[in-house]
């Protein structure tokens, strides 16, 4: 099964808030093994334009710290679910991740 | 009378417990930062604006509790502490603990103590209620020049500044008159191109031939009376935004060159050799629908979905009746400048008779009559009299009741694609086709040789068909990809 997610970065961290990460580290996990990855630029802050490139290259999940809640229902539309209130290095973001730590509900305890 | 100054005493712990009282009694949020901008104070108001409580905040980084739009760029905090000076009134938002937006004035300054630099502290204040009320004032009427206070003109000028701040290319759609060049030179001057040239091309004018030197240029010498070289609109525009006026217009000849263009995000001159490469933000524009046309074969289906990125549907002005006064009292301000005359207002019968009339024309047609008006009239208010007799006809039927919905016609689809939220109408335009491809690719994690495999096709025609439908740039991460947007 492969899982396509998202982390905007700022700098080596989860980026506090998904549109104004100019950068958003993009990998693909085949049953929970890394095969791919890429840091993509996103550029504008706009939001939609952001979910439609990310939806494209595939990814399903965005991990970040702050995401506008007027577009969360468009990101469901696309089939992307938003992971918010995460911060600290976008590395162990992903490792928790990918352990299953992280979800929509459990977000909140990676922060701090 | 004077009195002696008195001896200052040091401050006690019942001063401390004073100077946190008046701390959280300020109605500016405050906080104050350490060198390593984690949050050392949290006052009340803070905690009001943000929705993070003062033990949420205290101890983390400043950028994980306010996500303000500079945090990740011109952070106003980060910049007083490497220059020491302070900075005033800098207007941005932050996302609350709800993730909502909400517009806020900062202030910055540094803090020391005998002269050891312990941090800094931001000072703001919600202006929440500020921006509402020129966001009321701007529904009052008019923005980037357009003119309606309609929910279908509300929802466009909401749409416009977001429209503006993407580089992908726009479709506006919308019967002859609506205003299609006025906002396609909006989303221009709201944009980051704003410096740089807006070029408008008639492509319905225009023979192929023509057009093609118009928008491509060409070097001297390409055809006879080819003397010197001529740079091409889209030349002459780069860095800023072309218009391509009634793209639905163009022979089906010009639509493969055109699609070449944006597809390779560079044009060569007629005679030329070499392309060039431009960066150039393409608007298009049609009273056509192109929807159909693509049904009928008339208009190539990958450079529709090419130009039609963001789609935005204009819609006749009789569907909009309610911002007909809006216009007259707009277009008769201007001929008044524009005449000297001293016209000011419309008289009720007239205003009426204006206000039952369907505007074939649009927006352009009634600025017509008013101007047609100005000529006629020569006292201060424009009568019933001053109207052509088309007018008059249609002022026999009842005048809708302006400002409601009653007396409007059942609206058109458009206008109800144009009432759908920006965002719902920009998922709209998702090619199904695209979708299954990106379905496929994301399924073999981008794989275009597993991708092929599994549709039963070629790698080359996958590729073809990912270039048709703008997959190329998103799988190769934005590393290439055109540069006309």
């Amino acid at each position: 099964m492969t899982t396509c997610i998202a982390v905007p970065l700022f700098g080596d961290e989860v980026s506090p808030r998904f549109c104004y990460a100019e950068r958003v580290l993009v990998i693909s996990f085949v049953k929970g093994r890394e095969v791919w990855r890429q840091v993509v630029s996103l550029g504008s802050p706009w939001i939609p334009g952001r979910m439609a490139r990310l939806s494209a290259m595939g990814v399903r999940t965005i991990l970040c710290g702050a995401f506008n809640r007027a577009y969360l229902p468009a990101a469901g539309r696309l089939g992307m679910q938003v992971i918010t209130g995460i911060s600290g290095n976008a590395e162990e973001a992903v490792a928790w991740f990918r352990r299953g730590h992280l979800t929509s509900t459990r977000a909140r305890q990676r922060r701090g | 009378m004077l009195h002696p100054r008195q001896p200052i005493t040091p401050l006690g712990p019942p001063h401390a417990a004073l100077h946190s009282l008046i701390f959280d009694s300020i109605r500016e949020g405050v906080f104050t930062v350490d060198q390593n901008f984690r949050v050392t104070s949290f006052n009340a108001e803070a905690e009001r604006i943000t929705g993070f409580s003062r033990r949420e905040a205290i101890g983390r980084k400043c950028y994980e509790v306010f996500r303000a739009s500079i945090c990740q760029g011109d952070c106003a905090l980060r910049e007083t502490l490497a220059t020491g000076r302070p900075l005033r009134d800098v207007r941005v938002d932050v996302l609350n603990a709800q993730m909502l937006p909400v517009p806020i004035a900062v202030s910055t300054a540094v803090l020391r103590s005998g002269g050891r630099l312990l941090g800094g502290v931001e000072i703001f204040r919600d202006i929440s209620d500020i921006e509402c009320l020129r966001n009321e004032l701007k529904g009052q009427g008019a923005f980037e020049n357009i003119v309606g206070a309609s929910p279908a003109m509300k929802e466009l000028f909401q749409l416009l500044p977001d429209v503006a701040a993407s580089d992908a290319p726009v479709l506006i759609e919308g019967p002859s008159g609506t205003g299609k060049e006025l906002v396609a030179s909006a989303i221009h001057r709201l944009s980051t191109r704003r410096e740089k040239p807006f070029l408008r091309v008639n492509c319905g004018a225009l023979p192929d031939s023509l057009l093609e030197s118009e928008l491509f240029g060409y070097q001297r010498g390409a055809f006879t009376d080819a003397r010197r070289d001529k740079p091409g609109h889209f030349v002459l525009a780069d860095g800023g935004s072309i218009l391509l006026d009634e793209i639905g217009d163009i022979t089906p000849a010009f639509q493969l060159k055109l699609l070449r263009v944006l597809q390779e995000g560079e044009v060569q001159p007629l005679g030329g050799t070499r392309p060039a490469k431009v960066d150039v933000r393409v608007l298009a524009a049609t009273n056509r629908d192109l929807a159909t046309m693509v049904a009928e074969g008339k208009f190539r289906q990958d450079l529709y979905y090419r130009i039609r990125v963001v789609p935005i549907l204009l819609v006749a002005l009789a569907e909009r009746r309610e911002d007909i006064p809006l216009l007259v009292e707009h277009f008769v301000r201007l001929q008044a400048l524009k005449t000297g005359k001293p016209i000011r207002e419309v008289a009720p019968r007239a205003m009426d008779a204006l206000c039952a009339y369907d505007y074939p024309g649009n927006v352009r047609e009634l600025q017509n009559l008013i101007e047609r008006a100005f000529v006629l009239c020569h006292g201060r208010r424009i009568e019933l009299g001053h109207l052509p007799a088309d007018i008059l006809r249609a002022k026999k039927r009842e005048p809708p009741n302006v400002g409601s919905l009653a007396g409007r016609r059942k609206p058109s689809e458009r206008a109800v694609l144009q009432a759908m939220p920006m965002v719902a109408r920009e998922l709209t335009t998702v090619d199904p086709v695209a979708q299954k491809l990106r379905d496929a690719l994301a399924a073999h994690g981008w794989s275009r040789t597993a991708t092929a495999r599994s549709l039963g096709i070629g790698r080359n025609t996958l590729w073809r068909r990912m270039r048709e439908h703008g997959l190329v740039s998103a799988s190769q991460g934005g590393r290439t990809g055109t540069r006309i947007a």
